[in-house]
């Protein structure tokens, strides 16, 4: 008699403890479908506007080019770095060639510094203040993302998240974007010149 | 136990140092905040109106910023992404926002315009409107930049809008009444009436009125003030202001230097 109730109250107990793991299991998972959903939403925030810079570029190319030549370096680069945004297959080469693009918008607001005569161009500043603002936008909305991101991931790494996350097939994402390696290093000046 | 509550005490600091100077701000008291006291008060209550107005009639929100300078290595446009994501200026779902920043050292402006209204408000043309504003607010005379800008920005949300505001007048003309000015004699014979009817309740021996009425008075006055608190509008007139909405802004706008 004894052990019977004994039996009933381990099979008790392995009962409540897999509806436990269930429960579990059901929430994180339920948990983590919504944020790779949000991580998913942002970014496609972030390529809108990033999409918005590059439909900007063809513009700002042309209201400049009567005033520095089509040999400008700046402009070839620019054209170059916009080309590769174009060609980028997934998100990881997509979000590597947008900071190559970075890097080469960056000489083009110091052009009014080379050439005196696009200060006193209206189109060029007005476009100077699209392509600013568009800069800014691009810049608000990847740290929202980043943002989202690093909350996806350190919700899957989270015990007992990780066990849940990886039989579920959530994965650790690695896709942030990050600030333009070459501005860790110092600048170099040299005043001897 | 106890090294758990050093502990805590250790960790509680840290958000607080990395605190941006938007998180030192206080809650908004109407459209206008003039942190740096570079505004008149009646300057302040004239785009107070239009604001009320486009909010009133065009739905949409204006606010005006100034603060004297910025955090460290903060610049005009992170401060102006944080402030518009505590304060949320425009309302939930439309978005229709516009926050006007103004730093006076070193000087510095940005128009921050919400979802909502980037469609009819560009870069370009905020670029515009803060350029027409560099003038006077080169020279300092920000009780004409400010309105100036203002009404620019009203304008074409009200365009837009298919509203007609009353614009606000730019001149020196006075719209709130002058201070009251007591010429002594006016004085003397106020004075000497309270007097006279102070003697002759005392002497009638009605000093129980004299107590009501003094109560009355002092409750009157403080009931005032705290209303005008509640209201959060010190100045007086105008009022309306209900708080911002839920509005949000994805770094839309332009900035540049005056």
């Amino acid at each position: 008699m004894k052990a019977t109730w004994v039996a009933l109250g381990v099979v008790g107990l392995i009962v409540l403890m897999l509806l436990f793991v269930g429960g579990s299991y059901v929430s994180a998972k339920n948990t983590m479908v919504q944020k790779n959903e949000a991580v998913t939403q942002a970014y496609s925030q972030v390529d809108v506007v990033q999409q918005r810079r590059l439909d900007l570029i063809p513009n700002l190319v042309a209201s400049v080019k009567g005033y520095v030549g089509e040999e400008s370096t700046v402009l070839t680069n620019i054209a170059n770095a916009r080309a590769g945004v174009l060609g980028a297959p997934d998100r990881a080469s997509s979000i590597q060639a947008n900071s190559k693009l970075d890097v080469a918008l960056g000489p083009f607001f110091r052009l009014q510094e080379q050439y005196p005569n696009l200060k006193s161009s209206e189109q060029f500043s007005r476009l100077t203040d699209e392509l600013a603002g568009t800069e800014n936008r691009i810049a608000v909305e990847r740290s929202r993302y980043n943002k989202t991101l690093e909350d996806y991931n350190i919700y899957i790494r989270q015990f007992p998240n990780s066990i849940w996350a990886n039989m579920a097939g959530f994965h650790y994402r690695d896709e942030y974007f990050k600030g333009n390696p070459e501005n860790s290093t110092a600048p170099k000046v040299d005043f001897s010149k | 136990m106890r090294w758990l509550v050093i502990l805590a005490l250790a960790l509680v600091p840290v958000p607080g140092l990395r605190a941006e100077k938007v998180s030192d701000l206080p809650s908004p008291t109407g459209y206008v905040n003039d942190f740096a006291g570079v505004l008149d008060p009646s300057v302040r209550q004239r785009v107070e109106d239009l604001c009320t107005q486009v909010d009133r009639q065009a739905h949409a929100q204006i606010a005006v910023v100034t603060i004297k300078t910025l955090d460290g290595d903060q610049s005009i446009e992170e401060f102006a992404t944080d402030l518009e994501d505590k304060w949320k200026v425009g309302a939930k779902g439309t978005d229709r926002g516009v926050l006007m920043v103004f730093v006076m050292t070193p000087r510095r402006g940005r128009i921050e315009v919400g979802y909502g209204l980037e469609g009819i408000l560009n870069d370009a043309k905020v670029g515009d409107i803060g350029r027409s504003m560099v003038p006077y607010a080169a020279q300092g005379d920000y009780n004409r930049a400010i309105p100036l800008g203002v009404q620019e920005i009203s304008q074409v949300i009200a365009t837009d809008a298919n509203v007609t505001l009353t614009p606000i007048v730019r001149n020196d003309r006075q719209t709130q009444p002058a201070p009251v000015q007591l010429s002594l004699w006016q004085i003397l014979l106020g004075g000497g009436t309270i007097l006279l009817i102070l003697f002759f309740l005392v002497k009638s021996g009605n000093t129980g009125i004299l107590w009501f009425l003094l109560g009355n008075i002092m409750g009157g006055g403080m009931g005032g003030r705290g209303g005008g608190r509640g209201g959060g509008d010190d100045e007086g007139g105008g009022g309306g202001f209900g708080g911002f909405g839920g509005g949000s802004s994805g770094g839309g706008g332009a900035s540049g230097d005056f």
